[in-house]
């Protein structure tokens, strides 16, 4: 139902307006509202004007009662924050009956809301359209599950729907909804998918529905949105309690979900009620008299999904046979060819492969209403609420592959983790609700058994950002500290605060130049900043250092009476800028910049041997190599790049061949530890796409790491232990080193969070080592860390939802999860012993195919990340990438013993193209099955 | 002449052999002790063992003064005794303040004072401080601020064997001058404090410091299958449950201490109840409230009660019967189901008398509504006429949930979204400052903790009308109800305090309006 009212009279009055205009203007609205609302019915939860309070001048109220219980009362503050958010009157009411009540006034609970409330959209309850329950009546055909849920509902019990995707949960619940609807339940649906769906619907629903008996809220998807489900099922004996209103809940969710919610505290009273997509495909199929082959054909095709059944139905009907996974993609894509429909297909297919939705706003301001209407049209998409999707998630599944496979244009919006990632990162509670979802959840049907403390890592970064956000307004320049401003600059990007990010940057780029091409570093502006003096502290712990090695000398070969802290320190600063300017906003990237500071790169690097000054303090080079890895589009094209990761591995690997050192000693005394050095290495070693370089040094080096967990889990080594944590997940993400690894990362992960929060509480303190940047510095790292483990386990969930599990390639590369049908070997043809691959042979292409693989995901997943892939080369390096992985799945399908050579030699051709000098020299059968010998 | 080659001694010929070996060993050493003991000129980490050699270097170079803060550990082994040696040795000369941390128990106290008193007779000035699990003022580690200008403090290690740092550092010496002036507030408060109130509940700070571990333990073995947690056995529950009390985790008597205290007392002091059931219980501290309002006051001997405990679960029983031991009191322990009669099946619980008094803490939410009608009809029959119920039940509209409304600016305790990450990180916080003193280590604690939050089920009661009207439907008259807002386990809450009374028919009780 469409709000009845807005701010009719609110809206003429200036915002700078005094207060006693605004209470008299809102006042006019809101009893407009009311008197339209009880001129038409009686509504279930009707609200009067009471009075304007002028009690306080400086503060006027609007005093409304709410169901002759409760009084809410609204300062102009508060009117004029609803109007900026968009709330109306309907809303701003239900937001504060949810809101706490703050005092007893007259007898009456009281509710205020003034000036500091912060309005949030207040989600609308729009129930099924009549297409769509056409289409749910055709789903739901157990009359006895329809039967027992009604009868459960009228026995007075809360139900609680619960199976897998697409099982058909929401059909059944639609169906009831609307059997119950006739026989005088009043009905409040809610879709999950939203938001911004919560208690506060539910009342701005009851606010204008006519007064029943009863009333049925339907919360349909509760996994979608798992925070707000406490206070969502709480609502309904709350509003009993307050306004008598007899609310029943009928909700839909996962097995895993429905486990949670009816197994901890609170505990949610209601009758689990299963159901099996199998069954209603059964019944589905006998109902339109399909047996025999057919019918095994439908089954197989459906799986687990009742609508795939039902349009695999539609289409035997239509064209007296079964479609292949092929001609279902066929009918979900239907011959889209127009660039913004095929766009927004992938979108709203990556977004539905999550259960997620987009906006209406959103869609249409990305797509353009044409290119939805059209789409709408043509069934390709499904409207829900307010919102759009592909639904259900099998067949966002089928259209995404699709669109990666026969749209190479594509490619340039990025892989679909990272569709949805951006698509999250608009709205606060939408990311939340999804970190929720996968921190909770493995799978539809299990709980996950240890926390990734996504959620809430993604809060403190948060609060981080709030303080940065402070601390930046307050003083962009962050006290002259390039380490400070850096660090909260990259997490104000990250956390989508541009406006913070630019304050920092007027200054940063104000106070460092590069331009002149005479300059070997950059070079700092009117002095150096503060960070100067921890590079002449580090010298003077340098110098302790040496005297601890004695005659023998510090390893590297350099004493600390050569350390020259000025060429340290702007050295240092090279990397830091390149960071800097690499991870700007898209909005205020500078190339120009950007180039400057990696043309210095090649200057500053050792010519020799390739590393950056000094030789002595690995974590330089790292730094630097990091920058560049962010700000280059092809690293590993880079030589600088190669040179100077191979002198850091060279650094852990010993003077024997084989041998691993596994560690990286910081240089520097302790003023930065051996485990933070080592940290930052691996992680260089890795942004440089050097892992199968570095392999045995990376695994020596996490294996070292893990030993050491005493000394950088340690209070006051936050620092050390954030760094440590980002290299696990890091290499979490491309390496899968195993549970014992993640289970690493979660233990610590939790003291970080711990500690950061205890960091947030009180004031920093300026005197330990790297003190000043230390809350930037965490900021940074644990923005990034919840980055790169939600684009792991955003993978892994892909991967569930796919099905294909110990297949990687196939989702991030959105493959099809049907597996390449491979011909039966003609008897004919099979190999003689001598003939063909080797097993050994084999196994060595296989190693290398892995490699392969490896390296596009590598390459794809770093083009793709918000600070490149909008790029216009980057764009088409990341198009090539995508026709590479292609030919890499098909050659992969036919590597087996009997490879031909065309098949060997494309493999190889692409090996060597993709990976270069690392690509290994491969064996090639003596003799092919069908050919001689190259 | 001897033209044979000279012979060499075989030893010598492996011993330098082995030189290139044992000198690469001298490196890793030397690499080991640059990263352990530190570069930082100002700083030195020195290992545990060393500690004697730290003290005797230290204390010959005070020039004015000592301030010390050290956690009180009497049952500790006494590894100290040399260290404390050397510190009364000091006091003779240069001034010496200590502040002891003492986990708050009566038994502590006693000991605490004796110590004081030796100090005293060495010229040592020592004050104890109490602290509680999610009070601890400081870490509790020992820390010496020495001059003013150094301070050496020892850092968590497994078993108290953690490093010591010694230090100038301005940041540490301003940290640490923060941490002593806070005890000497503290101290001083007490001393100006000239009521000499006697705390109105029991004090269990160090009692759960000694038996938390051991029911850790115990619960792995004597827990079984309860309906009334969970579907597995309850060991995730009552092993974690003293740990989570130490540090004000969970709902327990202690968040309505005056109410259990006053009301108890009242029932035993005013109303002579003495046959007494605890129906269902955690751990002891139910059990605790009842024997300290047994005494009248601190000094006077307890009145003469007969308890009984019942519960479902063996390990709360037998924590009960080993505490009231201690004390040298005889309970009587019941594994039996309260809503059952005896005559129903082995687990039912049939007394041959009725009961006084019944005093239960958050029980009832364990029970769905229909569970919860048949304890209270359990309860109204094991009453004698007259006989009074004390409880406490959770108002679950009351839940203060994060929810939709929740804005990380305005909680100060930076709640997060998630309550049991939310829950785990606090038990880490306050846990933190004990690691050294807990029998259990951090990440141990940790994953007790997330278990407990993720399945701990409380049911809905609903409101306190609701919950008024179900004592009512029960036969009992309310003679008082409070509903007290708490912090909560997962979300702040309110529960409601009530006293219930099965009438008494053989007089005329007047019933409160």
């Amino acid at each position: 139902m469409p709000l009845p009212f807005d701010w009719d009279a609110l809206t003429t009055v200036p915002s700078d307006e005094d207060g006693q205009r605004v209470i008299s203007a809102a006042r006019n609205d809101l009893e407009k509202a009311a008197t339209a609302l009880r001129e038409k019915f009686d509504v279930a939860l009707p609200f009067r004007l009471l009075s304007r309070d002028f009690k306080n001048p400086d503060e006027p109220r609007v005093v409304v009662l709410v169901g002759e219980k409760l009084r809410c009362e609204f300062t102009d503050g508060a009117l004029q924050n609803a109007r900026r958010k968009g709330l109306g009157p309907i809303d701003l009411i239900a937001s504060a009956v949810v809101y706490e009540q703050s005092a007893d006034v007259d007898g009456k609970p009281c509710v205020i809301l003034d000036g500091n409330w912060r309005p949030k959209r207040v989600g609308r309850a729009n129930g099924p359209t009549e297409a769509q329950m056409r289409r749910h009546r055709r789903v739901a055909r157990l009359p006895m599950v329809t039967g027992d849920i009604e009868r459960a509902i009228k026995a007075g019990k809360n139900v609680m729907i619960v199976g897998k995707h697409g099982s058909g949960r929401t059909a059944l619940a639609a169906v009831v909804a609307q059997v119950l609807g006739g026989q005088g339940y009043g009905q409040i649906w809610l879709d999950l998918t939203d938001p911004a769906d919560g208690p506060e619907s539910v009342v701005a629903e009851l606010l204008k529905l006519p007064k029943q008996e009863h009333y049925l809220l339907v919360a349909d998807g509760l996994q979608a949105n798992i925070p707000v489900v406490d206070p969502l099922l709480s609502c309904a004996p709350l509003l009993q309690m307050m306004f008598g209103l007899q609310i029943l809940i009928l909700a839909t969710t996962w097995k895993s979900v429905a486990d949670k919610v009816t197994g901890g505290d609170p505990h949610f009273d209601a009758s689990p009620i299963g159901v099996s997509a199998e069954k209603l495909i059964k019944q589905m199929l006998d109902d339109e008299s399909i047996f025999g082959e057919d019918r095994q054909k439908i089954e197989t095709l459906a799986g687990d999904d009742v609508h795939i059944a039902l349009s695999a139905i539609d289409i035997f009907h239509a064209h007296g046979r079964v479609p292949d996974v092929g001609e279902l993609q066929q009918e979900f894509t239907r011959d889209t060819d127009a660039p913004a429909e095929r766009r927004a297909l992938y979108h709203l297919s990556c977004l539905g492969v999550l259960g997620l939705v987009m906006s209406e706003v959103q869609a249409v301001e990305m797509f353009g209403r044409p290119t939805i209407t059209e789409l709408l049209d043509r069934d390709l998409v499904h409207r829900t609420d307010e919102a759009f999707t592909v639904a259900t998630q099998r067949r966002a599944v089928l259209v995404m592959n699709f669109a990666l496979e026969h749209w190479p244009e594509i490619g340039s919006e990025g892989q679909p983790e990272d569709v949805v990632w951006t698509h999250l990162q608009r709205s606060d509670r939408l990311i939340r609700a999804t970190l929720s979802q996968i921190d909770n959840v493995v799978s539809p049907e299990t709980l996950r058994p240890a926390s990734s403390y996504l959620i809430s890592a993604w809060d403190i970064s948060e609060q981080l950002a709030r303080w940065l956000e402070k601390q930046t307004n307050h003083g962009p320049a962050w006290e002259d500290n390039l380490g400070s401003s850096v660090f909260a600059a990259m997490a104000l990007a990250r956390l989508d605060r541009p406006e913070q990010w630019l304050k920092i940057a007027e200054h940063v780029r104000a106070r460092w130049t590069y331009a002149d091409p005479e300059l070997q570093l950059p070079e700092p502006v009117g002095g150096n900043t503060t960070d100067f003096k921890d590079f002449q502290q580090i010298g003077r712990e340098m110098a302790e250092e040496d005297l601890a090695y004695g005659e023998d000398g510090h390893p590297s070969g350099m004493p600390a009476a050569q350390f020259d802290p000025q060429e340290a320190y702007r050295t240092w600063a090279l990397g830091l800028l390149l960071c800097f300017e690499a991870t700007a906003p898209l909005a205020y990237r500078d190339a120009e910049r950007i180039r400057m500071l990696l043309d210095m790169t090649k200057i500053a690097a050792d010519s020799l041997d390739g590393y950056f000054y000094p030789v002595r303090v690995p974590w330089v080079t790292a730094r630097v190599l990091m920058g560049i890895c962010h700000a280059d589009t092809e690293p590993r094209e880079n030589r600088v790049v190669a040179r100077a990761s191979k002198w850091l591995i060279d650094l852990a690997s010993g003077s024997d061949p084989g041998q691993v050192v596994g560690r990286w000693l910081s240089g520097t005394g302790t003023w930065n530890t051996n485990e933070e050095a080592t940290a930052m290495c691996v992680i260089a070693l890795v942004s440089a796409q050097q892992r199968y370089r570095a392999g045995d040094v990376i695994d020596a080096a996490l294996s070292w790491l893990t030993g050491r967990s005493a000394e950088w889990g340690r209070e006051g080594q936050e620092i050390d232990l954030a760094q440590v944590i980002e290299a696990f997940a890091f290499c979490t993400e491309s390496y899968v080193p195993g549970e014992q690894t993640e289970m690493l990362v979660n233990q610590h992960l939790s003291t970080l969070l711990q500690r950061t929060r205890n960091e947030l509480r009180k004031a920093p303190v300026a005197d330990r080592p790297e003190e000043r940047l230390r809350l930037p510095f965490l900021a940074a790292q644990l923005t990034e860390i919840v980055w790169r483990t939600v684009q792991s386990q955003f993978k892994r969930l892909l991967r569930d939802v796919m099905g294909t599990s110990d297949r990687p390639q196939a989702s991030s590369n959105g493959r099809s999860a049907m597996p390449r049908p491979r011909p039966e070997p003609d008897p004919a043809f099979l190999p003689e012993p001598d003939k063909g691959l080797t097993a050994g042979q084999l196994r060595v292409w296989q190693a290398a195919a892995s490699q392969l693989r490896r390296t596009l995901n590598d390459l794809i997943s770093d083009r793709s990340s918000p600070g490149k892939a909008g790029v216009a080369l980057v764009q088409t390096l990341l198009a090539e990438n995508y026709r590479q992985q292609r030919l890499y799945n098909e050659l992969l399908g036919m590597l087996d013993s009997q490879a031909t050579v065309e098949t060997l030699r494309a493999l190889d051709e692409l090996g060597q193209e993709v990976c270069g000098p690392s690509w290994p020299t491969l064996p090639y059968p003596d003799h092919y099955r069908d050919e001689a010998p190259a | 002449m001897n033209t044979d080659p000279p012979q060499v001694d075989p030893c010598v010929d492996a011993m330098a052999l082995a030189g290139d070996l044992v000198k690469g060993a001298r490196q890793a050493l030397r690499m080991h002790r640059v990263s352990s003991e530190g570069t930082d000129p100002f700083s030195v980490r020195v290992p545990s063992d060393a500690v004697e050699e730290l003290v005797l270097n230290l204390s010959a170079r005070v020039e004015n003064c000592v301030e010390q803060i050290v956690p009180f550990a009497p049952h500790s082994p006494t590894a100290n005794a040399f260290s404390g040696l050397i510190w009364q040795h000091v006091a003779r000369r240069r001034a010496v303040h200590r502040f002891y941390l003492v986990p708050s128990s009566e038994d502590n106290q006693r000991r605490v004072q004796l110590q004081i008193t030796e100090d005293r007779r060495h010229d040592l000035q020592s004050e104890p401080v109490e602290v509680t699990g999610d009070s601890a003022q400081a870490p509790m580690n020992t820390l010496w601020l020495i001059d003013d200008r150094v301070v050496v403090r020892q850092e968590p290690g497994p078993h108290g064997s953690g490093p010591w740092l010694v230090t100038g550092r301005p940041a540490e010496v301003a940290r640490a001058r923060t941490m002593i002036q806070a005890l000497r507030d503290r101290v001083t408060r007490r001393a100006e404090d000239t009521e000499d109130e006697e705390p109105a509940g029991p004090d269990l700070t160090a009692w759960l410091l000694r038996s938390a571990q051991m029911l850790h333990h115990v619960a792995q073995m004597s827990c079984t299958e309860n309906r009334l947690i969970g579907e597995d056995d309850c060991a995730w529950y009552h092993g974690a449950w003293q740990f989570l009390r130490f540090f004000n985790m969970v709902s327990s008597p202690t968040w309505h201490t005056e109410f259990y205290a006053q009301q108890i007392r009242t029932e035993i002091h005013e109303r002579t109840a003495r046959r007494i059931l605890i129906s269902g219980s955690a751990d002891y501290t139910t059990l605790a409230f009842v024997l300290r309002a047994a005494r009248p006051s601190n000094d006077a001997s307890p009145v003469e009660l007969d308890v009984h405990v019942v519960d479902l679960c063996r390990t709360p029983l037998l924590a009960c019967r080993w505490y009231a031991e201690r004390l040298g009191i005889k309970i009587n322990i019941h594994q039996a189901d309260i809503t059952r009669k005896s005559d129903d099946g082995s687990e039912g619980f049939d007394p041959s008398e009725p009961f006084d008094l019944v005093v239960a803490d958050a029980f009832l939410t364990r029970f769905d509504i229909a569970g919860a009608g048949m304890v209270l009809s359990r309860w109204f029959e094991l009453l004698r006429d007259g006989g009074t119920v004390v409880t406490t039940v959770r108002l679950h509209p009351r839940n203060k949930y994060r929810g939709q409304n929740f804005d990380l600016d305005d909680d100060a305790d930076h709640r997060l979204s998630d309550p049991v990450d939310d829950f785990e990180l606090r038990l880490r916080e306050r846990a933190a400052a004990w690691q050294d003193m807990l029998p259990i280590d951090l990440e141990t604690l940790s994953h007790l903790g997330r278990t407990y939050a993720k399945r701990m089920i409380s049911n809905d009661l609903g409101d306190a009308d609701a919950v008024r009207k179900t004592f009512e439907d029960h036969q009992f008259a309310l003679m008082e109800e409070t509903a007290a807002p708490v912090r909560g386990e997962l979300f702040g809450t309110e529960y409601l305090r009530v006293v219930a009374r099965r009438p008494d028919r053989s007089s005329a009780e007047a019933v409160p309006d």
